[in-house]
């Protein structure tokens, strides 16, 4: 039993003394970056980096004061903030990145990949482009009850994503798509309004370069061809004229030529099947159906016939709008859907798209799309 | 063979005179003691009659009027044999080695001797005052029988045997103690008990080698099966419900005389975890309360080990929700988390030990100056945070569930090489710790059988009467862990419960 304990005291020593303590990270010496910014350098390939820190004091938490610094790459400014601060920089609680439009148009993978290899760093840190200089964006002044503004960004940007309004955009998401073929990334546009930080839309790349924004409302319909809603809200503007006949009869003659429909509760199912039909097609089927939530004209919502035509109607516009995104991304040359990747998952061998030849046919796609839409409920109306 | 011959020596006293006993009695052999007593009485037969006794251990009431005068009055010719008949009590002895005679008066006998005769009477009238049945002062019940174990074996066998009146309970004797001899029952129900286990237990009992054996709690830890351990490897109860509910379930039980808790055995590990209050109350309380305890248990060793960790190591880990509020209570202080938590903790221990050694009236006004002047006192002076006084806080409270103190406060001290481990490894400080806790208590054994049963080896079908305690109709046998003689419970009713008969319908349907 002696002999025992003395080896079990030899082989803890060994254990502490070897090993050494860890490193310590004590929680108030840190200075914890919530939400990391950076922009393009004024000269050469300098990195201007802006870092939201934890304040633990109340006195100070209300005001707004990033840490700014410059250096080669994103890890080099990181890694240079540590002379201006007094406390220790850490990135284990990063939840948001931002980056300027003018790095991003150059092409983000590289800053992209410091954080990829980090292991504090984790997969879900939201990646987001900013319409201005992100240390702007950084700069607001108001962040509602959120300790600093790197925390409003991602509860901003949690909201916005957990209200079904826009596509995921973590960092694992972001990574996925740039490295496979026949997809490109897309993230949320964050800019400043009134000296608060707002999303406007999402930015769509090509590969790691930021091409252009599309706004929310567009954002919608990338969200309704890739994924199902199971609570979402639409509005639509539908031509007055076809509905004069329907229109109650204390407002016989609108001016309006359009009035707007707005759908809540929505439920959507997608399908995209890709068809080979010498060219690169695809049939997109989306079924649609929700509540209706608002009407800016009087309609007598009881006919059947009104609520068909209505139905038709909006799945015209849909289509039409869906029509529209499509041929922007075409335009630009940007699959942000994704529809290399439903070829490619369907067909194989010789017909799959190689990088090149997506790149080089994505303008051509054809698209069929076909969406049938049910108006569940409208409401009580009388 | 010098002993033998000593022997002889003592043996040749007798026949002598009153005096020579009185002086060989209490000069020699008891190192002359202030409470030894003669009385001559001289019968109208002539006859001189001592008695010897050490007065503050017998009746006196009943030597007088039992042994003495019914001697006092005898008219013929007395000897050894006509005393004895003379009288009515029992446990009467003849003796006549010195040594042994001494040995008798040290319990509380009464020597009887006629002068010049061979040997002499001894009677067994001894006096032990002891406190009445009481209300348990460390385990407490709310529906349980609120008695507790006195220091008296009989009392406490009385207690027993009244709430056992079964001829299949069986009881041994067992007299250790080479030095100080005391009284040691061990009892067990002859046709449930597990063989094995008595047969072990009573080779320990005997083959204990010990000067003496204080009480209980001293006796349990001699007869255990690892000394080294953290852990009690035996339940020490005051509680006689407990005590003979352990019984009745196949376990075995040891009453100690002057030691006023008994010792059940063998044991697990989740058994100390268990009240019998859980199996008063209805069985959905008892589930949740033994569930509940081995929570609490978990969280009273990790609680402020994961705090000290997450602080010091793991911001990364820290909810968004919680870091400013850690962060802004944490800035005031000065101390690392390590030390931090040590110092309140101890503080604990010492709010705690205090509580424990004052007198209850004392004890109070402590619980007030340690729970609200010092918590309230150290965080406005920037000690400790106040997270961390509400994890101790809660952390002890947790430690305070477990029914069992001594498993209680071996738990709380653990707590401390886990913070230690976490202070200087983080995460991983604590998963080694907690890591060489489980294999100690795998290879922990109570009574040579396993301490983790049912968990390991892996009995599901007694987790309904150690984890949880499900409802006595479905409770048909006794937990097969235990290896008793009989598994299945004696006929019971149970089944034929009005529920199964009619099929849920009311009475008048």
């Amino acid at each position: 039993m002696k002999m025992k304990i003395k080896k079990f005291f030899l082989i803890l020593s060994i254990v502490v003394l070897l090993t050494g303590c860890a490193e310590e990270r004590v929680l108030e010496d840190l200075g914890i970056i919530t939400t990391a910014g950076f922009d393009k350098g004024e000269d050469g390939p300098e990195v201007f980096g802006t870092f939201i820190t934890y304040k633990f004091s109340q006195q100070l938490s209300n005001v707004n004061s990033p840490i700014h610094s410059s250096g080669r790459t994103a890890q080099d400014a990181f890694h240079l903030a540590f002379a201006k601060t007094a406390k220790k920089l850490v990135t284990g609680q990063l939840r948001a990145v931002v980056y300027g439009p003018d790095l991003a148009k150059e092409g983000i993978w590289p800053h992209l990949d410091t954080l990829q290899r980090n292991q504090f760093v984790s997969d879900l840190v939201y990646i987001t482009v900013s319409e201005m200089p992100s240390r702007e964006v950084l700069n607001a002044q108001v962040f509602e009850e959120a300790p600093n503004v790197g925390i409003y960004i991602y509860r901003l940007l949690d909201q916005v994503i957990g209200k079904e309004e826009i596509v995921d955009s973590s960092l694992h998401e972001f990574i996925k798509n740039y490295l496979k073929v026949g997809v490109d990334p897309i993230t949320p546009v964050l800019s400043i309004e009134e000296d608060r930080v707002i999303v406007t839309g999402l930015g769509l790349f090509q590969d790691d370069r930021f091409i252009d924004t599309i706004d929310l409302h567009e954002a919608f319909y990338v969200r309704l061809i890739l994924d199902e809603f199971k609570a979402g809200e639409l509005q639509i503007e539908l031509p007055t004229e076809n509905y004069r006949q329907f229109m109650e009869d204390f407002e016989p003659s609108p001016e309006e030529e359009t009035f707007e429909i707005t759908m809540q509760q929505i439920k959507s199912a997608s399908q995209i099947s890709p068809k080979d039909s010498g060219k690169y097609h695809f049939s997109i089927k989306i079924r649609f159906e929700g509540d209706i939530r608002e009407l800016t004209k009087e309609l007598d919502l009881e006919s059947k016939e009104v609520i068909h035509m209505l139905e038709k109607d909006m799945a015209k516009k849909i289509e039409e709008n869906i029509s529209k995104l499509l041929e922007k991304t075409q335009e630009l040359n940007v699959d942000s859907l994704g529809f290399g990747t439903f070829w490619n998952a369907k067909f194989k061998g010789d017909k799959k798209l190689t990088e090149e030849e997506w790149r080089k046919e994505y303008p051509n796609f054809q698209f069929d799309i076909d969406v049938t839409t049910e108006i569940l409920r409208h409401g009580i109306t009388q | 063979m010098k002993r033998k011959s000593t022997k002889k020596k003592q043996q040749s006293l007798f026949p002598s005179t009153l005096e020579e006993v009185e002086k060989d009695l209490n000069e020699k052999a008891l190192n002359s003691s202030p409470d030894f007593t003669m009385k001559v009485v001289e019968t109208e037969s002539n006859q001189r009659v001592g008695f010897y006794f050490l007065y503050s251990i017998i009746k006196p009431q009943v030597v007088y009027e039992q042994i003495i005068s019914p001697i006092q009055k005898a008219k013929k010719t007395l000897d050894i044999k006509a005393i004895d008949n003379m009288i009515v009590l029992p446990n009467s002895k003849q003796e006549s080695n010195i040594d042994e005679i001494a040995k008798k008066l040290l319990q509380g006998a009464v020597c009887i001797y006629i002068e010049n005769d061979q040997s002499c009477l001894m009677h067994s009238v001894p006096l032990q005052e002891h406190r009445s049945i009481d209300r348990a002062e460390t385990e407490s019940l709310i529906f349980g029988p609120q008695m507790a174990f006195t220091g008296s074996i009989e009392t406490n066998l009385n207690m027993v045997r009244n709430m056992i009146d079964t001829p299949h309970l069986k009881i041994e004797r067992f007299i250790l103690g080479n030095k100080i001899p005391n009284e040691i029952q061990m009892i067990y129900m002859n046709d449930i008990a597990n063989e094995e286990n008595v047969n072990e237990l009573r080779k320990r009992l005997t083959s204990l080698q010990s000067e003496d054996i204080m009480n209980a709690s001293v006796l349990s830890q001699k007869i255990e099966d690892n000394p080294y351990s953290f852990f009690p490897q035996y339940i020490v109860t005051e509680l006689p419900d407990r005590f003979t509910y352990s019984i009745k379930e196949g376990k075995i039980g040891i009453l100690v005389d002057n030691s006023s808790a008994g010792i059940v055995a063998p044991i697990t590990f989740s058994s100390f975890f268990e009240s019998t209050d859980d199996i008063y109350g209805r069985w959905v309380i008892g589930s949740f309360t033994r569930l509940m305890r081995m929570f609490a248990m978990i969280m009273s060793i990790t609680l402020t080990p994961l705090y000290v960790a997450a602080l010091t190591f793991h911001y990364e880990v820290i909810p968004e929700a919680l870091l400013l509020s850690l962060g802004e209570s944490r800035n005031r202080v000065p101390f690392p988390p390590l030390m931090e938590t040590l110092i309140l903790e101890t503080m604990m221990e010492f709010i705690r030990e205090a509580g424990a050694r004052l007198p209850t009236k004392v004890g109070q006004t402590m619980g007030i100056v340690g729970g609200i002047v010092i918590g309230q006192a150290v965080v406005q002076a920037g000690f400790t945070s106040n997270i961390l006084i509400i994890l101790v806080a809660l952390s002890a409270l947790a430690s305070f569930t477990t029914p069992d103190y001594v498993m209680g406060t071996s738990l709380r001290i653990l707590r401390f090489p886990i913070i230690l481990l976490a202070g200087t490894f983080g995460f991983v400080g604590i998963f080694f710790m907690v890591a060489f806790i489980i294999i100690h208590l795998l290879r922990l054994r109570s009574l040579h059988r396993p301490y983790t049963a049912p968990i390991y080896p892996f009995r599901f079908s007694d987790f309904d009467q150690s984890q949880v305690r499900i409802p006595f109709a479905l409770n048909k046998r006794r937990a097969t862990s235990l290896l008793p003689k009989k598994t299945k419970r004696k006929k019971s009713n149970a089944d034929q419960h009005p529920l199964f008969n009619t099929k849920g319908k009311d009475i008048d349907e």
